[in-house]
C-alpha cells in the first residue's frame, strides 16, 4: 500500500523531538489565539513568520498548521462555557453547546466537541491523504487555459457562497481581482496603478489587507456596541458522554466530517461555512428539529467535526495546484516561498518528507489537542475574563506587529489603516469580503495563465472552452452561478446562510 | 457614545446616500472609473497578444457595470438605509494604527506600541487614564519580551 509507506514517512518526520516540539507549540498557540475574541489564525501566522525564516521548512509548516487547526477546537471551548465564539466558525457551535452548558452538561459538551473535532481530523487526514496524489497527478497535466477556468470557478463557488447579494458578490470579486493587479506587471514589468509609490511595486500585502478588513474591522463593530457583555461561565461537571450519548452523535459526526471536508476545499468556504452547513444538515434530516437550540447534542457534534475538517482539507487546493482557498493559506504559501519551496503539485514528488510530514502532523496535532484540551479548560475559560476593554489594544498592537514584521515597511501598517476603514465601510454595505480577497489572491495569477492560453492559441478565445477539463470547470461554474440565482436555491442558501440565530 | 444616525426621512437625494446597496455601487463604480484612469494608458493588445492593459481595463469595465447595476436596484424597491455610524472607535482605531505605522521606524517597538494602545484606548468610552496608563505600559513591555526577547523580531526596541 502506498498510502500506508507515504504516510509512515509523514510519522517518521513528525516523530522526532524537534517537530513534535513545534506541532505543540502551534496547537498550543492555536488554541490560545482559537480563545480570544478578535485574535484570529491569521494574525498569529503573520507575528510567526518572520520567526520561522530560520527553521527547516518541515517544522514551520507544521507549526503554521497546528496554529490553524488548533483555533478550531479553542473557538468552540469558549462557545460552550460562556457564549463566546473565540473564532467565526464557532458560531453555531454556541446555539447547543452553551444551552448544554446551562442545563449543566458543559463537559458532554466539551467532549463532544473535542471528540467530534478529533474524528473529523483523522478522516480528514486520510481524506488529504488518499485524494491529494491524485489531484496534483491531475494538476501536472493542466496548461494555462485549465488554472484560469480553476480560478474563474473557484471565484464563482466564493460568489455563490457568499452571503447576500449575488451580483455585489461579483463586484466585490472583481473588485478584488482588480486590486490584486496593483504593482509591478510580470510580463512587461511596467509599474501598474501604483500612483508612484516605490512601496507598491510588489502589489498590496494580503496580510494587510486580510487584516484590516477583518481584524479592525471587526473591532471597529465589536466596539459600536456598548452594552457590557457580561459572562457567566458554566461549571464543568461530567466530562464523559454516554454510550447512549457516543450512539446519538455518532451520526453527525459522519456526516459533519464528510460536509465539512468537502467544503473546506472549495475557496472562500472552509471552516465558517462547514460549521454553518453541518448544522443546518442536521437540524433538517433531525426527527425532532424544536430540539436544535434547546441543548441538542448533535448540534454540537456535527459544526465541530465539519469545521475542523474543512480547516483541514483547505490545505488540499494549497499543497497540490498552489493556489490558497483562504488568506491564511495565502499566508502558508508565502511561508513556502519563503523557505524556496515552490507551492504546486510538485510539492508531493519533490519534497515528500515536507508534504506527508504535514499531513501527518495533522493526526498528531489533533491527537494532541485532544489530551491537551480537556484538562486545560479552566485556563482558557481565565484567559476570555480578560475585559474587552485590555483585549481590543492587545489585538491592534499584534495586528501592527504582525503586518510591519511580513513586509517589513510600515506602509503595510498604513495599507492595513485603510483596509481596516474600508473593512468598516464594506459592512456597512453589506458587502461580503470573502470573495474579494479571494480576487486578490487569486488576481495576478489568473491574468498571467489567461495571458499564456491566449498567446499559445495565438488569440483563439475558444481554447478556455476547446480543453476538455477547462470547459468542464467553466461548466460547473456556470451551473453553480445559475443555481445561486434560481430563487429555490436562494431561499435555502440564505436558511443555511443566515437563519441560524 | 456618539453614534451618527441616519434617518430615512427625506427626498430621493437621502435616499439613495443612505442605501446599502446604493453606495455598493457608488463604491464599485468609483473604483472602476479609478481603475480605467490609471490603466487606460497601458497598452490593451489584442486577444492574440493580450498587453499590460488588457486584463484591468476589461475588469474595471466589468466592475463600473455592476456598480450601476447595483446602484440602480435601489429605484426599484423600498430604500435600505446603513445602519448607525460610530465613529468614535472608527476614528480612533484607524489613527491608532496610522500612529504605529509613523512611529516604528523612527522610534522602535517600545514606544509605538505605547502610543498606539493609549490612542487606541480612546476608542472606549469611560476607560479612565490610571487603566490607559497601565494597559499601554504593560503591552509595551510584553510586546518587547514577546517579539523581540522570544520571537526575535528585527524590530528596535526603541529608538531616538
Amino acid at each position: 500500500m502506498e498510502l500506508i509507506n507515504n504516510l509512515s514517512l509523514g510519522f517518521s518526520t513528525v516523530l522526532t523531538g524537534q517537530n513534535l516540539l513545534f506541532s505543540f507549540f502551534g496547537v498550543l498557540l492555536g488554541t490560545l489565539i482559537g480563545v480570544l475574541p478578535g485574535l484570529g489564525p491569521l494574525v498569529a501566522i503573520a507575528v510567526l513568520l518572520p520567526f520561522t525564516f530560520g527553521l527547516d521548512p518541515v517544522s514551520s509548516m507544521i507549526m503554521l498548521a497546528g496554529i490553524f487547526y488548533g483555533a478550531q477546537y479553542g473557538g468552540s471551548t469558549t462557545a460552550i462555557l460562556i457564549n463566546l465564539p473565540g473564532e467565526a466558525s464557532s458560531i453555531v457551535t454556541t446555539l447547543d453547546g452553551h444551552e448544554m452548558a446551562k442545563r449543566g452538561h458543559a463537559g458532554k459538551a466539551l467532549a463532544t466537541a473535542a471528540i467530534g473535532s478529533f474524528f473529523a481530523g483523522c478522516v480528514a487526514t486520510v481524506l488529504i491523504g488518499v485524494f491529494a496524489p491524485p489531484l496534483a497527478e491531475l494538476a501536472f497535466q493542466f496548461g494555462p487555459a485549465e488554472y484560469f477556468s480553476l480560478m474563474v470557478c473557484g471565484l464563482i463557488v466564493s460568489v455563490v457562497l457568499a452571503n447576500g447579494s449575488v451580483l455585489k458578490a461579483i463586484g466585490m470579486m472583481v473588485f478584488g481581482l482588480l486590486l490584486g493587479l496593483i504593482g509591478t506587471d510580470e510580463m512587461t514589468g511596467l509599474q501598474r496603478m501604483t500612483l508612484d509609490i516605490p512601496e507598491l511595486s510588489d502589489g498590496l500585502s494580503v496580510a494587510a489587507i486580510a487584516m484590516g478588513i477583518f481584524g479592525l474591522g471587526e473591532i471597529m463593530r465589536n466596539l459600536e456596541d456598548t452594552t457590557k457583555r457580561e459572562f457567566s461561565v458554566s461549571k464543568i461537571t461530567s466530562l464523559m458522554p454516554t454510550r447512549h450519548d457516543l450512539k446519538l452523535i455518532f451520526a453527525p459526526m459522519v456526516r459533519g466530517t464528510f460536509l465539512g471536508s468537502f467544503l473546506g476545499v472549495l475557496p472562500g468556504g472552509g471552516a465558517l461555512l462547514a460549521s454553518f452547513s453541518a448544522y443546518a444538515l442536521e437540524k433538517k434530516i433531525a426527527r425532532d428539529p424544536s430540539a436544535f437550540g434547546e441543548g441538542a447534542i448533535q448540534g454540537v457534534a456535527a459544526p465541530e467535526s465539519a469545521n475542523n475538517a474543512g480547516a483541514q482539507t483547505s490545505f488540499i487546493p494549497m499543497l497540490t495546484l498552489g493556489i490558497p482557498s483562504n488568506p491564511v493559506m495565502a499566508l502558508m504559501i508565502s511561508a513556502l516561498i519563503i523557505q524556496g519551496i515552490e507551492p504546486g503539485p510538485a510539492v508531493i514528488t519533490d519534497h515528500p518528507e515536507l508534504f506527508w510530514g504535514i499531513i501527518a502532523s495533522m493526526w498528531i496535532g489533533n491527537l494532541m489537542l485532544l489530551v491537551l484540551n480537556l484538562p486545560l479548560v479552566g485556563l482558557w475559560v481565565k484567559l476570555v475574563s480578560i475585559p474587552y476593554k485590555f483585549l481590543f489594544p492587545i489585538v491592534i498592537v499584534f495586528a501592527c506587529v504582525g503586518v510591519f514584521s511580513v513586509n517589513n515597511t510600515a506602509f503595510a501598517v498604513l495599507t492595513m489603516a485603510a483596509f481596516g476603514v474600508l473593512g468598516y465601510v464594506l459592512k456597512k454595505l453589506e458587502c461580503e469580503a470573502a470573495p474579494m480577497i479571494l480576487g486578490f489572491i487569486l488576481g495576478p495569477m489568473m491574468e498571467g495563465h489567461m495571458q499564456r492560453a491566449l498567446l499559445i492559441s495565438g488569440g483563439e478565445v475558444s481554447v478556455f472552452v476547446r480543453e476538455p477539463i477547462s470547459a468542464g470547470l467553466l461548466i460547473v461554474a456556470a451551473i453553480a452561478l445559475v443555481a445561486a440565482v434560481l430563487p429555490s436555491v436562494r431561499k435555502t442558501r440564505t436558511i443555511a446562510l443566515v437563519d441560524e440565530d | 457614545m456618539q453614534t451618527l444616525t441616519l434617518t430615512n426621512t427625506g427626498g430621493l437625494a437621502v435616499k439613495l446616500l443612505t442605501d446599502k446597496d446604493f453606495g455598493s455601487g457608488l463604491l464599485f463604480a468609483l473604483a472602476g472609473i479609478m481603475g480605467l484612469v490609471l490603466t487606460s494608458s497601458f497598452e490593451f493588445g489584442s486577444t492574440a497578444e493580450p498587453g499590460p492593459g488588457f486584463f484591468p481595463v476589461i475588469l474595471s469595465t466589468l466592475l463600473i457595470l455592476i456598480g450601476i447595476a447595483v446602484g440602480l436596484g435601489v429605484l426599484l424597491r423600498d430604500a435600505d438605509p446603513i445602519s448607525a455610524i460610530a465613529i468614535r472607535p472608527f476614528l480612533l482605531i484607524t489613527c491608532a494604527v496610522i500612529v504605529f505605522a509613523v512611529c516604528i521606524e523612527p522610534f522602535g517597538l517600545m514606544p509605538s506600541v505605547f502610543v498606539t494602545a493609549i490612542v487606541a484606548s480612546f476608542a472606549r468610552a469611560n476607560y479612565g487614564w490610571v487603566h490607559r496608563i497601565l494597559a499601554a505600559t504593560g503591552l509595551a513591555f510584553f510586546s518587547a519580551l514577546l517579539f523581540i526577547g522570544a520571537l526575535k523580531l528585527p524590530v528596535a526596541l526603541w529608538s531616538f
